[in-house]
């Protein structure tokens, strides 16, 4: 009997050990966490990795040109940026944020979702808050920074993206006058550009249709602008039903519509273009009317012709039956690897490249909209070409959504299969009813839903 | 084989350490094949009986056949296990013969015939995924030049839709491979040629040997074995060969251009499947094993029979 209680005795004290252990260890993680106070010296140098995922002529001389002033700041820093093609950047930046061998990642698309859900990032917050940086973004910007959740940072804003239309007015002058005086008004609907379809020719058509990779983001652009306003902030929810937005009947109108806009109106070998295709097909001339991220501005600006030339401008995207279009207006940004080792230099390699007149040169030379007040106040992002964002800003009918449902961990998988789904049924071996269905399913089934 | 090299070292210690010097000499290269290749392949197979998604790592388990089940009931795998089929023989086929073609001119001395030789070799020192790019600006539905050149020569009325339409992109990505590969076999099969004794050819030539019947009796069987190689390593690779289809059509239009690697790759990259990816990548290693032995069996007992 002694000796049990004499045992029990001394489990209880190993135990309440333990504990004290675990709960101070717990207190002084984040404190003491070596990650954050790293001190480079001549013995000990730092190197941070960053890895960009639309790396390009634009941007990538820029942010190299960034990292050496950086450098020579810091002493015993080194800055080196990996730019992989974009056709091989999320599995690039996936790998190296599973072998735990990179510090900063731009994780664009569907590696947001997966990479918190598998915990591969740091949140930034504590320590971005107190910086220059921080303190220099829009509000808008720091409620992205936010996104998941207040005082927390997974991701910093680098840049937005925001979709417009790019439209060649002489030749759709000629076939269709009456929808291109809509489109200059922004009263365009859908079913104004299929009808824009008496504008096509032998060697142009209205439409540039994406068809290989992304193909879906052309569905859920007229599938929102037909379910406008009833959705959620995030952009793949019904508000009044509760239920995706892939169950109600207008989504099923609207993809009927873009399967017509497809047939007839857009070239036929748009169902093998990707971003790079469709930009060419509206630069030579084979589709006539784009709908394309800011950064194409600049693209179309050098080999087509210049904005003030007037042989195109840009439009607000078209809108549903009730008049509204929505869209996300999500930033891409860059984020710290939960891995790195040095988290403080790679923060405030953040904190330079975010800060003023860094990020305005950024945005300017790559094309994407500003997350910083400086930059943001910028005439260059209110007048030519740009004035159309300033336009998209002011109208309440064009509602922007914040990409929450976009950063949902489910969506990497939507993604992909979707986009199969979209070319299944530009072969007409899956119905649109079928699709919508699939869909709905998978939303309704596999991911969180907000306004349940 | 251990009581055997034990009783030389009993019996003679300096014969014992000759033997083993070659295995100590051969072992660096040993380590290295079993990091790069064996531990892969094991690490592949490991992961090919696992629900291996990038999308959702917190979701990672083993599932047994799963992923090989689903790659059978995909509705896509017939069509792309019949591409595979078809990429591989038809681009085989033209390769070999424009290859050999090639190679006998060649061999026979003209002017200029080393830039000749140069200029024909330069496809085999680029990338594949490169030359898949600059194809598909040629073979481009509207800009393309080969359309335009046959709209400008009246070969055609209206463009071929070359990339949209999925019989005639699978006709590009093969046109493109031929291309791409009969430098190999132009490459190998000059290099054979060259080793024919000119005695042999010269004895034919005196038996009343045209060039046909030397062609057939005398060089063929001659570099016979060379050629049996090369067509095996080229059915290797070829199979293995997504490079081209992904420059120029990512496997589409829906999935219609891909073969098994390529869609291997979309499993890996888009799909981020690494368990469906490491189910199909298996799966083509053994079909790719048994073809091999079978392949190797039946030319060696084609050539016993022969001998007989």
């Amino acid at each position: 009997m002694i000796k049990q209680l004499a045992t029990r005795k001394s489990i209880a004290t190993v135990t309440v050990v333990a504990l004290a252990i675990s709960v101070l260890t717990m207190g002084t993680s984040s404190a003491a966490d070596a990650t954050w106070n790293c001190t480079p010296t001549k013995a000990k140098p730092v190197t941070v990795r960053l890895i960009e995922f639309f790396a390009g002529p634009a941007r990538t001389p820029l942010l190299n040109a960034y990292a050496r002033q950086f450098e020579a700041k810091n002493p015993n820093v080194k800055v080196e940026i990996i730019s992989p093609s974009q056709a091989d950047s999320a599995a690039k930046i996936t790998q190296l944020l599973q072998a735990k061998n990179v510090d900063i990642v731009e994780p664009a698309g569907a590696i947001m979702g997966q990479a918190m859900s598998a915990k591969q990032l740091a949140n930034i917050y504590p320590y971005f808050s107190k910086t220059k940086g921080w303190a220099g973004l829009t509000d808008y910007s720091k409620f992205q920074a936010e996104l998941y959740g207040k005082n927390t940072t997974y991701m910093v804003p680098n840049g937005y993206y925001v979709k417009a239309a790019f439209v060649r007015p002489a030749p759709i002058a000629a076939g269709a006058p009456d929808v291109l005086a809509k489109i200059k008004k922004g009263t365009a609907t859908w079913a104004d550009i299929l009808a824009a379809k008496s504008s096509n020719t032998a060697t142009s058509s209205m439409y540039a249709m994406r068809g290989a990779r992304a193909s879906f983001t052309q569905a859920i652009f007229i599938i929102r602008a037909y379910n406008a306003p009833d959705l959620n902030s995030g952009g793949y929810w019904n508000k009044s039903t509760k239920t995706s937005m892939f169950n109600s009947a207008k989504s099923k109108d609207a993809l009927d519509l873009m399967m017509k806009i497809w047939k007839e109106a857009s070239p036929a070998a748009s169902v093998a273009w990707g971003y790079p295709e469709m930009v060419q097909g509206f630069v030579d001339g084979t589709a006539n009317y784009l709908i394309q991220d800011n950064e194409v501005i600049q693209i179309v600006d050098e080999k087509y012709a210049p904005f003030d030339s007037g042989k195109w401008f840009m439009a607000q995207m078209p809108k549903g039956p009730t008049g509204y279009a929505a869209q996300d207006v999500s930033g891409g940004g860059w984020s710290v690897a939960q891995s790195s080792k040095c988290k403080n230099i790679a923060t405030n390699f953040l904190d330079f490249i975010t800060t003023d007149p860094q990020h305005s040169s950024f945005a300017r030379a790559y094309g994407v909209g500003p997350v910083t007040k400086t930059a943001a106040s910028d005439p260059f992002f209110k007048t030519g070409a740009w004035a159309i964002y300033d336009k998209i800003g002011k109208d309440p009918k064009e509602l922007k959504l914040d990409g929450s449902d976009v950063a949902q961990v489910c969506y990497g998988e939507f993604f992909t299969q979707a986009d199969k789904d979209m070319q299944a049924m530009y072969a007409g071996s899956l119905s649109t009813t079928d699709a919508l269905k699939q869909w709905a399913t998978f939303w309704d089934t596999k991911c969180i839903n907000p306004v349940k | 084989m251990a009581a055997s090299v034990h009783k030389l070292v009993r019996k003679d210690g300096k014969k014992a350490q000759n033997i083993l010097a070659p295995l100590w000499f051969l072992l660096p290269a040993l380590i290295m094949v079993a990091i790069f290749i064996y531990y892969p392949v094991l690490a592949t197979a490991n992961m090919s009986f696992k629900n291996y998604k990038l999308f959702d790592q917190s979701n990672i388990f083993y599932n047994g056949f799963e992923n090989f089940r689903g790659i059978f009931k995909d509705l896509a795998f017939r069509r792309i296990l019949q591409n595979t089929v078809l990429w591989v023989t038809v681009s085989l086929f033209f390769q070999f013969f424009i290859g050999f073609g090639l190679a006998l001119y060649l061999k026979s001395k003209f002017k200029f015939s080393g830039l000749y030789q140069g200029i024909i070799f330069i496809p085999w020192a680029l990338s594949g995924f490169l030359m898949g790019l600059v194809w598909k600006w040629i073979f481009d539905d509207n800009l393309g030049v080969l359309n335009d050149l046959m709209l400008k020569l009246g070969l055609i009325e209206t463009p071929i839709p070359w990339l949209s339409n999925a019989n005639w992109a699978m006709a590009a990505v093969i046109i493109a491979n031929i291309w791409y590969g009969v430098t190999f076999f132009v490459i190998m099969i000059l290099a054979a040629l060259q080793g024919v004794p000119n005695e042999i050819l010269e004895a034919a030539e005196l038996d009343g040997c045209g060039k046909a019947k030397s062609l057939f009796l005398v060089i063929i069987p001659f570099i016979r074995p060379t050629l049996i190689l090369i067509i095996l390593l080229r059915i290797i690779w070829i199979t293995n060969f997504p490079d081209i289809i992904f420059g120029m059509t990512s496997g589409g239009p829906n999935q219609q251009t891909h073969i098994l690697s390529s869609w291997l790759v979309q499993k890996i990259t888009y799909d981020q499947d690494w368990g469906s990816g490491s189910a199909l990548g298996l799966m083509m290693l053994g079909v790719l094993f048994v073809f091999t032995i079978f392949y190797l069996l039946a030319t060696r007992l084609e050539k016993e029979s022969e001998g007989n």
